[in-house]
């Protein structure tokens, strides 16, 4: 037998400095738990770009390079590459990522719409809780609502139209009952409701003088910066504020520099939403030959030109390169500051943006990869390495592997699992669902909905009460072999079409279960 | 001083008929929203937060036709009282029904301009302003439209006595909200 000699071990020693060097390294691949090195507690920022579809960015692929700044992000963090949203819009798709639960069950599924009371403890900000300080921001007012229902967990808001130039958000004004402020004024008294064939104020006089007022601001501001914005100032489409990223992204650094440790931070920000307004230095920045393949146009779509939606992804590539060059300010502080060092930073959407089949936007009933896949990056403290994660993910997960990364108690009522590479491990088996039932009432069984859902490669669309050929129909597509979703396999690949339709139907009747016809 | 201000005023009964005019417009502008709000709504919002949203609404309508009764009664204080006070509730309603049919103009064109600032539409309000101060000058003087203010202002003093209560509930809930 071997003896280990005393010459053995000083030979051994000179191990020390290598595994010295290497256990950084070591760390990141063998224990992706949160990496702190005294075992305090470790910031956790949430940074959601709204409408981003992962299909339109760079570090995923795309051939425009409209995400450098993200990918220079990517070779520090975990990078996932099917991740979907649960929903097609933003209520859904926030509120099932910060509360780790389906549309189906949360039932935000409206637009404007509300969490069912039950569930509002169920949210990351109570999760975390204890020493946490929570903070979030939304400069949507629809994520807003949905942040509002939280207003017992969350320390400090920052109001949506903060870092703005031009705002007509009224219900700021009422600082201790926001949630009811916000719908009274915002969502309804001072609002010009686009969607009326006659959009006009409920506030007769108020609101008409309020609006005067906030379209003098307007003018002021896009006089100012006429040069710098050719399409105009950017802004939310359905409420009245208008915004520099310039000045949002000062804002959100200044933010981050002051807030105490440890903070989970949500930062939900509405670029590159529509409307597509890039500064100058990205106007026509993709002015090039590249054009997506042309697909069927869609029974269930508006009808739009290839032309016209060819022209509108354009638009929407120079603002997500517009967006993105402001995020690269923001990791620029981030990692001089040594943030990165200590603080697991998530970078991702709440759901995506469709330019194909003659349907543009995500306020449609069609659930195609780019509407639903989100991008996600995942970086952990001191991480300096890319790990590229290609099975499909859902947005449920992300509340879940959050409290795994921080240490946390994993609640048992999330819908999530952990991702993997984070804690998690692919199960082939696993089934995700995206949902789309704006049409239908949140009170009641699903009756007028999309639902795709996601096994493995094979993705199975349900459209459900839409009248026509769409009444009751099913769409299959194997994404692995047809990303772009041309080959639907539903009638040839007939077994496992049957397989995840009855799953399906099983988790959507045990969903509707729940509630009277 | 108190006095001569007092006897400015037109009576507390024919201010309550302007009222009645005022809150009229102003209160069913904005049921008649409300309620094309609320199929949509009860997609989504527990009734608690449907009547909060009315209670906010309710009180703003309270401060907004209180605004706009001040101006009638301006009109009383600073033109001699054969112009206005004398008879108020022709020359009252006539003025407020013509301010706020301009405002309902007002509101129903703004949004089209897609936030573009409506220099058409504000422009031309001294002008619209002037025209209306006339055309209730006229009120007060041909007799069977003078007659049809205040009979109309006459029946409308009901809709003081129903949306006052209303009000000062909604503006009871909104204090409350605003300060617990």
């Amino acid at each position: 037998m071997y003896r280990f000699s005393r010459r053995d071990f000083f030979k051994l020693s000179a191990l020390i400095p290598i595994s010295a060097i290497a256990s950084p390294w070591v760390k990141n691949f063998v224990s992706p738990k949160l990496i702190s090195q005294d075992n305090s507690p470790t910031n956790i920022i949430i940074i959601l770009f709204d409408a981003m579809s992962a299909r339109n960015l760079s570090v995923y692929g795309y051939p425009r390079n409209t995400t450098p700044n993200l990918l220079r992000f990517a070779s520090r963090a975990n990078v996932y590459h099917s991740h979907n949203s649960a929903g097609n819009f933003t209520v859904p798709g926030t509120t099932s990522l910060l509360t780790g639960l389906y549309p189906w069950t949360h039932r935000a599924i409206n637009e404007a719409g509300l969490m069912v009371r039950e569930f509002i403890e169920r949210n990351i900000f109570r999760s975390f809780g204890g020493p946490y300080q929570r903070l979030a921001f939304a400069q949507n007012l629809f994520a807003r609502f949905i942040l509002d229902q939280f207003n017992k967990d969350i320390d400090i808001y920052l109001s949506p139209e903060s870092f703005s130039l031009a705002n007509g958000i009224a219900g700021s004004w009422f600082a201790h009952d926001l949630p009811s402020s916000y719908r009274s004024f915002d969502d309804f008294l001072f609002k010009f409701d686009k969607e009326s064939s006659k959009p006009a104020s409920a506030s007769l006089v108020f609101g008409t003088i309020q609006r005067l007022f906030f379209l003098r601001q307007v003018a002021d501001a896009k006089n100012t910066y006429s040069q710098e914005f050719p399409l105009g100032l950017p802004g939310d489409d359905n409420y009245p504020i208008y915004y520099r990223l310039e000045d949002v992204f000062d804002g959100l650094i200044s933010t981050v520099k002051k807030i105490k440790i440890p903070t989970i931070a949500y930062f939900h920000l509405f670029p590159p939403h529509e409307p597509y307004r890039p500064s100058q230095e990205f106007f026509v920045k993709f002015f090039d030959d590249y054009l997506p393949p042309t697909k069927p146009e869609h029974s269930l779509s508006h009808g739009i030109s290839q032309n016209d939606l060819n022209g509108h992804r354009r638009r929407y590539d120079e603002y997500i390169a517009y967006a993105d060059s402001q995020f690269g300010r923001l990791l620029d502080v981030l990692g001089q500051s040594g943030f990165l060092e200590n603080s697991i930073v998530v970078v991702t959407g709440d759901h995506g943006e469709l330019f194909e089949r003659g349907e543009q936007g995500h306020a449609t009933p069609l659930l195609y990869d780019p509407v639903i896949h989100i991008p996600l990056l995942i970086s952990t403290p001191g991480q300096n390495n890319r790990n590229d994660i290609h099975d499909p993910t859902n947005s449920v997960d992300v509340l879940p592997t959050l409290l795994h990364l921080a240490n946390q108690p994993v609640p048992n009522w999330s819908e999530g699992t952990l991702l993997p590479g984070l804690g998690g491990t692919y199960d082939p088996q696993r089934s995700t669902f995206s949902i789309d039932a704006k049409l239908n009432p949140a009170f009641a069984p699903f009756k007028i909905a999309t639902i795709a859902m996601r096994k493995g490669a094979y993705k199975l669309i349900h459209y459900l009460g839409y009248g026509g050929e769409y009444e009751d129909a099913y769409e299959l597509y194997n994404l692995e072999r047809d990303i772009e979703e041309m080959n639907n396999l539903y009638a040839s690949e007939t077994a496992i079409a049957l397989q995840m339709k009855a799953e399906l139907l099983e988790s959507l009747y045990i969903v509707n279960s729940h509630f009277k016809s | 001083m108190f006095t001569t201000l007092k006897n400015r005023f037109p009576n507390p009964q024919q201010i309550l008929a302007v009222y009645g005019v005022v809150s009229l417009i102003i209160y069913c502008w904005t049921l008649i929203w409300f309620f094309w709000k609320l199929p949509s709504w009860e997609y989504f919002m527990p009734l608690g937060n449907i009547a909060i949203v009315f209670a906010y609404s309710i009180a703003t309508d309270f401060l907004e036709s209180l605004t706009v009764l001040l101006l009638p009664l301006f009109f009383c204080i600073i033109l001699p009282g054969k112009w206005f006070k004398d008879v108020f509730l022709s020359r009252g309603s006539s003025l407020v029904i013509f301010g706020l049919g301009y405002m309902m103009y007002l509101s129903s064109h703004i949004a089209s301009n897609n936030d573009s600032y409506p220099t058409n539409l504000v422009r031309p309000i001294p002008v619209i302003g002037l025209l209306m101060l006339l055309m209730t000058f006229l009120v007060g003087r041909i007799g069977f439209l003078r007659k049809l203010f205040e009979q109309l202002a006459d029946r409308a003093t009901i809709f003081s006595y129903i949306f006052l209560p209303v009000s000062f509930l909604s503006l009871l809930v909104v204090v409350i909200r605003n300060i617990v």
